[in-house]
């Protein structure tokens, strides 16, 4: 009887949510494609419940790191210096946003901690970008020569200073970049849509389980 | 043949008993009691362990096996047996002892009566059956005499053919017998030496001779000085290989740091003479040109969505669009609504609003508004739209009003498409686009969509925001720093030139 009973709670566990995200899937399909009142009535709702479940998750993914990093502090483990100053930066830009996210406390740390460091950090990328130009972009074979040349063309024909070379240069940038580059990013972007088709069938003919807490998420 | 364990008679050449199990030995031998290594007949010493194999004084009757004439002289040798033990010298008919014999005759019954009189026994007085027959008693105090007389008797003397193999340190021992060790005190082996001898000494450490010093040749030291020659060679290109490494490590670095310098000078430098030369200079895209005919386009008081989705990384390329479009938006007097997919592109849009409508007159709630962050999921921007264009806002938006016009500030790809595949597609909003540099070529398949034209006009990086300033005639950040931009392009191709002689340099010279 006992065994009977645990079946059906691991097959209730597996069959249920796999049954919601089919029933969910498929009407958020139908919403999308026909314009039906209450279908459409119904696929708002759950698209607005989408959203406040992702809330729920930030806060949750917050507690979680919360959690990890005070675990650290208390068991010394390495670099647990470093989770105080989590700890307490994220205490402090909380209690600073309690009176609302646009108070004069939070803009102060915004703009004079998080937007200097960020700014700065993706600043030095000029510098990386140079040197590896330098040590990097080298002849060494003819797909080289055609990538240094196309480089080198796009540099030119992106600033204005390109068209004292001619008008041949930001003509050729142009067409760099309208036909062979866009070429293959259509590709990808085509590619990237047949994969997520195929992947939405799996999850909606219940064959992928993102979902049930199974580990991999795969069956 | 009879065990010597427990007295069962076993057949000829058995190598266990039949009746306790134990090992007989071989079928004419004798086993050690003490290390279990079987012997041949006639061996009265073990071979291994040196233990005594037969008590002195047992008469070969009493033996389980027939013992040779070598017993007796081997046990001369050794040295352990006394001269009077008598060792009999042929051995008897009887191959068991008489007092296994009379074990043997011992009737069941009998046994059965004396275990009941063994339980009248008083506390560690032996049973009648388990004391040791007379026959034993006289074979036990002859040894115990011969091993006390033993140990009286002075030292015999020691052939000299002996006594040249005596050890170093055995030489003042007078009594050879007290080198065999101490006599056993009880039990069967009462009086006898050497059962556990004492291991001699066969040799022992020299000590050290100090060795003279000698003045070697002058051919030896010749032959030292080319032996030190030939180990100290290989160390030279180690060395020549190490400055060499440090030469290049330092010739690296200073590229590396020459490099860095050249790029901020060619930032800096630009912006401190302040030429404006690009502005002069400047071309405009078709992208830009679009985009900005379509604000051109929009109406007064048309409803305009913007979503600001940069963070301040690449706030730099995506301020400046931002500024130049909503100066052109506010400029044509639309309303706007300005959202943001990242959290820091909330507040960064909010400082950008209010600078620009600050600039045009505009009031906050009545001409422009600041939603703020929209999780940045599928659902998000879908949500948000569904509920502006569904239900609307009675303070802002009116039900049913139509957005004129949807421009997306995505500083990633990832952005774009969210408002492309939730919000264009589904409800056919037009919208375009300011990107940056690195989400360009993610963009441009939207832009060249002839059939769709989901994105109306687009706009890339700090290049995009000097056209779109240049096109509304309103110089700003983007068209100063225009120059520091080219000149930073061309110290880059240079260097990517510089290189390419630098490694064509080095494969000329064979490196």
């Amino acid at each position: 009887m006992r065994r009977i009973g645990r079946a059906i709670t691991v097959g209730m566990r597996r069959s249920i949510p796999m049954a919601i995200a089919m029933a969910i899937g498929s009407l958020m399909l139908l919403d999308f494609f026909f314009d039906e009142e209450h279908i459409n009535d119904l696929g708002r709702f759950f698209v607005e419940s989408a959203v406040i479940i992702v809330a729920f998750a930030l806060l949750l993914g917050l507690l979680n790191v919360m959690v990890v990093h005070l675990r650290r502090i208390i068991k010394r483990e390495s670099d647990w210096f470093y989770s105080i100053a989590l700890v307490a930066m994220a205490l402090i830009v909380m209690i600073a946003g309690i009176p609302g996210p646009e108070s004069t406390a939070v803009a102060w740390i915004f703009d004079h901690i998080q937007f200097p460091l960020q700014a700065a950090t993706f600043s030095l990328l000029a510098f990386f970008v140079a040197t590896a130009a330098y040590r990097g972009l080298r002849v060494r074979s003819l797909e080289a020569l055609a990538f240094v040349v196309t480089a080198v063309v796009v540099l030119l024909g992106q600033v204005p200073i390109g068209r004292y070379l001619g008008e041949f240069v930001p003509a050729a940038k142009d067409w760099i970049l309208d036909v062979p580059s866009t070429a293959g990013m259509r590709g990808i972007i085509i590619g990237v849509a047949l994969g997520t088709i195929a992947t939405g069938i799996r999850v909606l003919m219940g064959l992928d389980r993102p979902y049930g807490g199974e580990g991999n998420g795969t069956q | 043949m009879e065990c010597p364990h427990c007295g069962a008679a076993n057949k000829p050449d058995s190598l266990f008993c039949g009746e306790c199990g134990e090992f007989l030995g071989t079928p004419k031998g004798i086993t050690c009691a003490m290390c279990d290594t079987p012997h041949a007949p006639g061996i009265t010493a073990c071979t291994q362990c040196g233990a005594r194999l037969i008590p002195p004084g047992v008469s070969p009757a009493e033996l389980p096996l027939e013992l040779g004439d070598e017993a007796a002289v081997t046990d001369e040798v050794e040295g352990v047996v006394p001269e009077d033990a008598e060792v009999a010298q042929e051995p008897g008919e009887e191959t068991v002892p008489p007092w296994l014999k009379k074990l043997e005759a011992v009737p069941a019954e009998e046994v059965a009566e004396r275990g009941l009189e063994g339980e009248d026994l008083e506390r560690g007085e032996l049973p009648e059956w388990l004391e040791v027959p007379t026959e034993f008693e006289d074979m036990l105090s002859e040894a115990s005499i011969a091993a006390d007389e033993e140990e009286a008797a002075p030292a015999e003397e020691i052939p000299s053919w002996l006594e040249a193999l005596r050890p170093e340190e055995l030489e003042g021992v007078e009594d050879i017998s007290a080198a065999a060790g101490p006599a056993e005190a009880t039990g069967l082996l009462k009086g006898i030496r050497g059962t556990l001898g004492i291991e001699p000494i066969l040799a022992l450490p020299r000590r050290a001779v100090p060795v003279q010093a000698v003045s070697p040749s002058s051919g030896a030291y010749e032959r030292a000085e080319l032996f030190d020659s030939v180990v100290r060679e290989p160390a030279r290109p180690g060395i020549e290989l190490a400055q060499r490494r440090r030469v290049e490590k330092l010739a690296a670095s200073t590229v590396r740091w020459m490099t860095y310098l050249i790029i901020a000078a060619a930032v800096v430098v630009p912006l401190l003479l302040g030429s404006n030369w690009s502005e002069a200079n400047m071309s405009v895209s078709a992208g830009a040109t679009a985009m900005y005919d379509t604000v051109e386009a929009l109406p007064q008081g048309a409803l305009v969505l913007v979503s600001h989705d940069y963070d301040p990384g690449i706030a730099g390329e995506m301020i400046p669009q931002a500024r130049a479009v909503l100066h052109h938006l506010m400029g044509r007097g639309v309303r706007l609504i300005s959202v943001s997919l990242t959290p820091e592109g909330a507040r960064l849009s909010r400082q950008v609003l209010d600078e620009v409508a600050e600039a045009h007159g505009y009031s906050y709630g009545e001409e422009y508004l600041s939603l703020g962050y929209v999780v940045a999921v599928e659902a998000g921007p879908r949500s948000f739209f569904e509920g502006l264009v569904t239900h609307g806002w009675s303070d802002f938006v009116g039900q049913g009003e139509e957005i004129a016009l949807m421009v997306e500030f995505a500083g990633a790809p990832e952005y774009l498409r969210l408002w492309l595949e939730q919000v264009q597609g589904p409800y056919g909003v037009p919208m375009a686009a300011g990107v940056s540099a690195t989400a360009d070529p993610f963009a441009r398949p939207y832009y060249h969509n002839e059939g769709r034209r989901q994105l109306i006009g687009l706009i890339t990086g700090l290049v995009g925001a000097a056209e779109y300033e240049r096109l509304s005639g309103q110089a700003g950040p983007a068209l100063t720093a225009m120059d520091s931009q080219s000149v930073v392009h061309i110290a880059i191709v240079l260097l990517i030139l510089v290189g390419n002689v630098a490694y064509f340099g080095g494969r000329v010279r064979g490196k």
